[in-house]
């Protein structure tokens, strides 16, 4: 009876597997015990397998050897089929010994290889990013932060692709209630296959279309245990060198690396540009237009002259010469990320260079224009945090529109509505954007 | 989150240019609107303090409850002439910058259309917001306009033609009695207090009277800044023919070094935010007093949310109809009768409120 029953589960996972080539049946006989090994090789380490299984398996005695696969600290005894298949696909070794199924879990992982950070770079500071593989980056994690007070807590999301999921952070510093909530969401998160963090973040929301980002997506160890010591949680996925980070406010979004590393003056400075950068990208569009169609007299004669001369022979009124040089930037920018590296470059020339002379030439658009769409999308860079920076690249045309409709009292408008949308926020339960949050001590 | 009491002390002395504050003081000009500015600031003041103190009593509830324990029929009657005062309080100023508005930044736009848009804007901001996000939008809004209108107002004070002898002039007439409309305008310039009715919900510790010193003396310089500055640059006959007088001052002036050409157009920009934001803030605690009143018997959220909806919808149609049957002139008469009267409606809360005190035990 009893060993039928194990029969019937090789048998079920065999015909659950189906007949790939990576699938490994293999019944093992020594000269007083047997057994049979079930395992993917593709996601199995076999080195490792033979060393720790097959090796003790000739030399040991039947109890000796059924003692020393329980005690693997990789072992574990699983009594459900499902549970067993699941452990097979994730690179564990089944192995059925005098009726009884254990696993031995030999993950062969071969994306741990660190790089440098290439999404946020600083200068001078740590340059290595997290990596794809979960292990690899708690490693990575656990050395930047080494206390003894750091927790860690697991969770497979995804109804098909069952990715490790693993909540971070200090138990001494974040408050018990976020983290309840953290895993209160997560639990409800309902996804076929789980393979990013942004797309984590769009299932943690609970508003079903947002704009800006509640979660910090960041790819640096470095900003992860920077983050850790202020009470935050940080959630890490297998499979992505992203992790999020929660509660995040606005700031964090416009925040670096850098601004830590950086002597007082200089991270001042580095800050306010950025502020600086974020308004131009955000208003200047939307200036334009409200100067040259609405309020030419705001600025000096001079100026609005010299902007009425280079509009001379642009034969559309001005929001559709934003809109236009607007929308080439947009296509320029896009198609420079989605292009691969090597035919990067000539897109930019050609699309920078040559398509905004010939279109000044042409009469398309007027010089003041091109100086504007330059200025709009290098200040766009600007900011640090690529979601942000996405998000404000939005909500320019919202205030864009409300000032082609209303002049300049749609901008004043769309500003309010803009600090308002983004005050109503949150993230976590913290309020979004607030003009000031008091930190913790130490962290400035 | 005491400085977000400041704010909204500030917000009533900035937004004063557009509820004709200034139209109120510079007509009476030799009539006694000097002696209205330190009666006013007396006046004010110790409404802000007795009020402040009385409130100070509780932690973290508004009004509408502290007014459970006042009878029935009272409440309802208290609550919706009192939210009637506030709306009317926002929609007065959103009916002048509107009004500024078609006539300075976008005459192209009729006045009915703006409106319209100021109007649905608000309705818009206001649905979601609650009071501590609206407190946030504020300060930051602030301050972001302040530096601005320091400049403005910096360029004011040191500009070459602004002649002390058409002041002087008006100032002799510190001897002259006050009318009640005068006195009624420069108590405005203090009333921010009274929207903490509301706000003194999200506030989690006490106000700290001691700091309140300044609120005299800045809400007089205030006062002082709103009358003087115009007479300076208009001359003390000539201000008298202005309609709107601050407006036309910061018309006056250019800054030299700036970029600016016409910095009225600066000025009216910065002023149609703070407007803005004031109009929310009032129309913030209209709404909240309302709901506060009809949501207790409500059980169902759908209906809730349909009633916060007729209720702003209400809002926006009242404007509607004003702008639709107001003209320039109008708007002024119907806000300097709703300032006269504001303020015994003003002395009644805070009586009102130093009752409760006394009464209610938290």
């Amino acid at each position: 009876m009893f060993f039928q029953n194990k029969a019937k589960t090789e048998d079920w996972l065999m015909e659950q597997l189906g007949s790939s080539s990576d699938i490994i049946c293999r019944n093992i006989k020594s000269a007083n015990q047997k057994a049979t090994i079930i395992y993917i090789n593709s996601l199995c380490d076999e080195v490792n397998l033979h060393k720790e299984v097959l090796k003790p398996f000739y030399e040991a005695s039947p109890q000796e050897f059924t003692n020393y696969i329980k005690s693997l600290p990789n072992a574990k005894t699983v009594k459900q089929k499902e549970d067993i298949l699941t452990a097979i696909l994730q690179g564990g070794a089944a192995i059925s010994l005098n009726g009884e199924m254990l696993i031995v879990e030999f993950e062969k992982v071969v994306n741990n290889n660190v790089g440098e950070a290439t999404v946020e770079t600083v200068i001078q500071g740590p340059q290595n990013a997290l990596t794809e593989d979960i292990t690899t980056n708690l490693n990575q994690i656990r050395h930047r932060y080494p206390q003894a007070s750091l927790r860690i807590k697991s969770k497979k999301i995804g109804r098909q692709s069952q990715t490790k999921t693993m909540i971070l952070y200090d138990e001494k510093l974040a408050s018990p209630d976020l983290i309840e909530g953290i895993e209160k969401s997560l639990a409800n998160v309902d996804i076929a296959v789980l393979s990013a963090a942004g797309q984590l973040h769009k299932q943690l929301t609970t508003q079903k279309r947002t704009l800006f980002p509640t979660m910090m997506i960041t790819e640096r160890p470095d900003r992860i245990a920077y983050n850790l010591a202020e009470g935050k949680a940080v959630i890490v996925i297998d499979g992505t060198p992203f992790v999020l980070i929660t509660p995040s406010v606005f700031y964090d979004f416009m925040s670096s690396m850098e601004d830590v590393y950086q002597s007082f003056w200089i991270s001042r400075f580095i800050v306010l540009l950025r502020y600086m950068g974020l308004a131009i990208s955000l208003l200047l569009p939307a200036f334009y237009i409200g100067v040259t169609a609405y309020n030419p007299e705001f600025f000096r004669v001079q100026l609005a002259l010299g902007i009425a001369g280079s509009r001379a022979g642009v034969p559309y009124p001005a929001f559709l010469e934003v809109l236009f040089m607007l929308l080439m930037m947009e296509l320029l920018t896009e198609a420079s990320v989605r292009l691969p590296k090597s035919i990067g470059s000539t897109a930019t020339t050609v699309g920078g260079l040559i398509l905004g002379q010939a279109a000044v030439e042409a009469g398309l658009v007027s010089n003041v224009m091109i100086i504007i769409v330059a200025a709009v999308a290098i200040s766009n860079f600007v900011i640090p945090i690529n979601a942000m920076s996405f998000a404000m690249r939005v909500a320019k045309y919202i205030l864009l529109i409300l000032t082609i409709f209303f002049g300049m009292v749609g901008l004043v408008m769309g500003v309010i509505g803009l600090v308002a949308y983004l005050a109503n926020l949150s993230s976590s339960g913290q309020p979004y954007l607030k003009l000031f949050f008091i930190r913790s001590k130490d962290s400035k | 989150m005491n400085r977000y009491f400041y704010y909204l002390l500030i917000l009533n002395m900035l937004v004063n240019v557009f509820l004709y504050v200034p139209n109120i003081l510079l007509r009476e000009r030799f009539e006694g609107a000097v002696l209205a500015i330190p009666i006013g600031v007396l006046i004010g003041t110790t409404l802000l303090f007795l009020f402040t103190i009385s409130i100070n009593k509780f932690k973290g509830v508004g009004l509408p409850e502290l007014l459970e324990a006042t009878p029935k029929w009272f409440r309802f009657i208290f609550v919706l002439f009192f939210s009637g005062m506030w709306f009317i309080a926002g929609a007065i100023s959103l009916l002048a910058f509107n009004n500024v508005t078609i006539r300075f930044i976008n005459p192209e736009i009729s006045d009915v259309n703006m409106i319209t848009v100021f109007a649905i804007f608000i309705v818009l901001l206001l649905v979601r917001i609650p009071s501590d996000r609206l407190l946030y939008t504020l300060e930051i809004i602030l301050v972001l306009n302040l530096p601005l209108i320091g400049l403005v107002m910096y360029q004011a004070y040191s500009h070459d033609y602004l002649s002390i002898y058409s002041m002087l002039e008006v100032a002799t007439h510190y001897k002259e009695i006050p009318s009640w409309s005068a006195i009624a305008a420069s108590t405005f310039v203090f009333s921010g207090y009274t929207n903490l009715v509301i706000f003194y919900r999200v506030f989690k510790e006490k106000i700290r009277i001691r700091r309140l010193w300044f609120v005299p003396i800045i809400g007089f310089v205030n006062l002082v800044t709103t009358i003087f500055i115009p007479i300076g640059m208009w001359g003390a006959d000539g201000i008298g023919d202005l309609t709107y007088p601050w407006i036309a001052t910061a018309d006056t002036l250019q800054i030299e070094f700036g970029p600016v050409e016409r910095v009225v157009t600066m000025f009216i920009l910065l002023y149609v935010s703070i407007s803005m934001i004031s109009v929310a803030v009032h129309w913030h605690v209209a709404f909240e007093t309302l709901k506060s009143t009809f949501h207790i018997k409500l059980k169902s959220e759908r209906i809730k949310k349909r009633l916060d909806w007729i209720i702003l919808g209400s809002f926006a149609l009242c404007v509607y109809i004003l702008e639709l049957n107001l003209k320039q002139n109008d708007i002024f008469v119907f806000g300097e009768n709703w300032l006269n009267f504001r303020l015994p409606c003003e002395v009644f809360l805070v009586l009102l409120m130093i009752g409760l005190s006394k009464k209610v035990k938290q």
